[in-house]
């Protein structure tokens, strides 16, 4: 029944490319069975790697051939015609849940599905095919096969969900009305304050818009009976570069870690290579273009610093020091994120230190910043650990036990209504067009 | 069974059921947007092609959205809460 209608769910938007879901599925079902047949010899290697190695060509197909022949034809002149396929939606996350399978069986840490269907399942289920998060299959094995619907699982997952949902549509979607009018257009205009300000609003927009999907999956699991590790854990209250890895897409990081890093050798066989490695394709993998491998690079670099020295200096330095910082290089990463040119991106950052002669501030910024003070205040609040914490105050320790009982039984499900309704009228509100030249 | 529990899942459920029984029943039959002076979105036309690349359903969803019922008065009660 899920599994149909996730197949729904994703041929709805891609009609095609089912197929080649449907195919890296097939080749993974079948890998999975004959890694386990020769489990302990050699050919069980051979398999994983061709089943692997299949998987990592149709990404690169469909993802990044279109990328590598651009930098080649800016590189030399050769120039290959070039039509892009278009993306399968989806594709990095089911490739990567494809090669946890395999790697997690040929490791004996999962066993093969005999049926093709729950493999299906896994690849398939609809609330994280889109957006991830990542799942290991060692982690869910148990689940796709024995999962329990309660009430508690479902009434909890509506809640996450619908919070998910608040966070997407009301903050990041509002949030994306204000982040373009500093970063896009003329970078001239922009103040140096201005461009602290922009970048820090699209810090948050991105912040509210990934992890509001990763609510939104973990929710719908929840409510079909799975549990999924949490993807965010409050990321902007780091102190350091390390830590944001930690608490930002944390399912991203451990892939990375459990089947790169760690095959690669870890931090025992020629340790910097590793880094480099992973870092690079942290980048590469979210997106296919030089920005999104430079951004992976400097996390790299700055993991390395903090590994050497840097994290020992922020131990005796007051824990300020290391909050500023880590703002600092976090502002910093998003605009090599933001800006797939580099030299625009150069451009607002020497605007953000000063050095393209630009004034401090601007009326625009104090027009942006005065209008949407609520929001930013609402978004920066939000992206603390402040509001669950209050909640679990609340619903433990609020007195009388009367309060609490209205808080839990009539506040907290109106909330959720509320919150509900405000997001789709805010969906419905979108379609709207504005129509600039209508009056004149 | 704890009353908060009950009581999410019956708001959830009564929101989408509610919801997609007043988009079947009131939906608003104008083909023009006055206040946006464009034409709303048609109900798409089956056709092999459309099926096969997802533009079909792309339209189905354009034509859902633009014609929600009491959609103007909806998208001015968005409008004023944003601003």
């Amino acid at each position: 029944m899920l599994l149909v209608f996730s197949l729904v769910f994703y041929a709805w938007g891609e009609p095609l490319w089912i197929v080649i879901l449907l195919f890296n599925v097939f080749v993974g079902w079948l890998g999975g069975r004959y890694i386990e047949r020769y489990s302990g010899r050699p050919a069980a290697r051979v398999v994983l790697f061709v089943s692997v190695a299949c998987q990592v060509l149709l990404l690169f197909l469909f993802k990044y051939l279109g990328f590598v022949l651009k930098t080649l034809a800016s590189l030399t002149t050769i120039s290959i015609p070039y039509q892009d396929p278009g993306l399968p939606i989806g594709i990095s996350f089911f490739t990567f849940h494809l090669i946890s399978y395999l790697v997690d069986v040929y490791r004996g840490e999962a066993r093969a599905l005999r049926s093709y269907d729950k493999l299906l399942l896994y690849i398939s289920m609809f609330p994280q095919l889109v957006a991830g998060p990542i799942i290991r299959y060692a982690d869910v094995q148990h689940q796709l096969s024995f999962r329990n619907v309660t009430m508690d699982g479902f009434s909890s997952g509506i809640s996450r969900f619908v919070i998910g949902l608040g966070k997407k549509v009301v903050i990041a979607n509002s949030l994306a009305e204000i982040a373009p009018l500093f970063l896009e257009g003329n970078l001239r205009d922009v103040s140096l304050l201005g461009a602290w300000f922009g970048i820090l609003v699209f810090a948050l927009q991105i912040y509210f818009d990934f992890s509001g999907y990763s609510d939104m999956a973990i929710g719908l699991g929840k409510m079909f009976g799975f549990t999924f590790k949490e993807n965010f854990e409050y990321p902007y209250v780091s102190t350091s570069a390390t830590e944001f890895w930690r608490r930002w897409n944390i399912s991203v990081g451990r892939f990375f870690r459990d089947y790169v890093y760690i095959p690669l050798g870890g931090n025992r066989r020629r340790p910097w290579l590793n880094l480099f490695a992973v870092w690079f394709l942290t980048g590469l993998w979210h997106g296919a273009s030089w920005n999104f491998v430079l951004w992976g690079l400097y996390f790299g670099v700055l993991i390395a610093l903090e590994k050497a020295f840097l994290l020992r200096l922020f131990s005796r330095l007051p824990i300020l020091a290391a909050h500023v910082y880590f703002g600092i290089i976090v502002l910093i990463g998003w605009v090599f994120f933001y800006f797939d040119s580099l030299s625009r991106g150069l451009m607002y950052l020497r605007t953000m230190f000063g050095m393209s002669g630009v004034p401090w501030t601007n009326a625009e910024l104090f027009i942006h910043a005065q209008n949407h003070v609520y929001l930013l205040a609402l978004a920066i609040l939000g992206a603390t650990p402040l509001p669950a914490k209050l909640h679990r105050l609340f619903s433990e320790q609020l007195k009388p036990r009367p309060a609490r009982a209205v808080y839990m039984h009539a506040l907290v499900p109106a909330i959720s209504l509320a919150l509900l309704a405000l997001s789709a009228l805010l969906l419905v509100g979108k379609t709207y067009v504005p129509f600039f030249y209508f009056r004149f | 069974m704890r009353i908060s529990q009950m009581l999410t899942i019956s708001l959830f459920l009564a929101f989408l059921v509610s919801g997609s029984t007043l988009i079947l029943l009131f939906r608003s039959s104008g083909t023009v947007s006055e206040t946006e002076n464009r034409s709303l979105a048609p109900f798409p036309e089956v056709s092999r092609s459309g099926i096969w690349s997802g533009a079909y359903f792309r339209q189905l969803e354009n034509f859902a959205a633009d014609h929600v019922p009491f959609r103007d008065a909806l998208v001015d009660l968005s409008k004023s809460i944003l601003s």
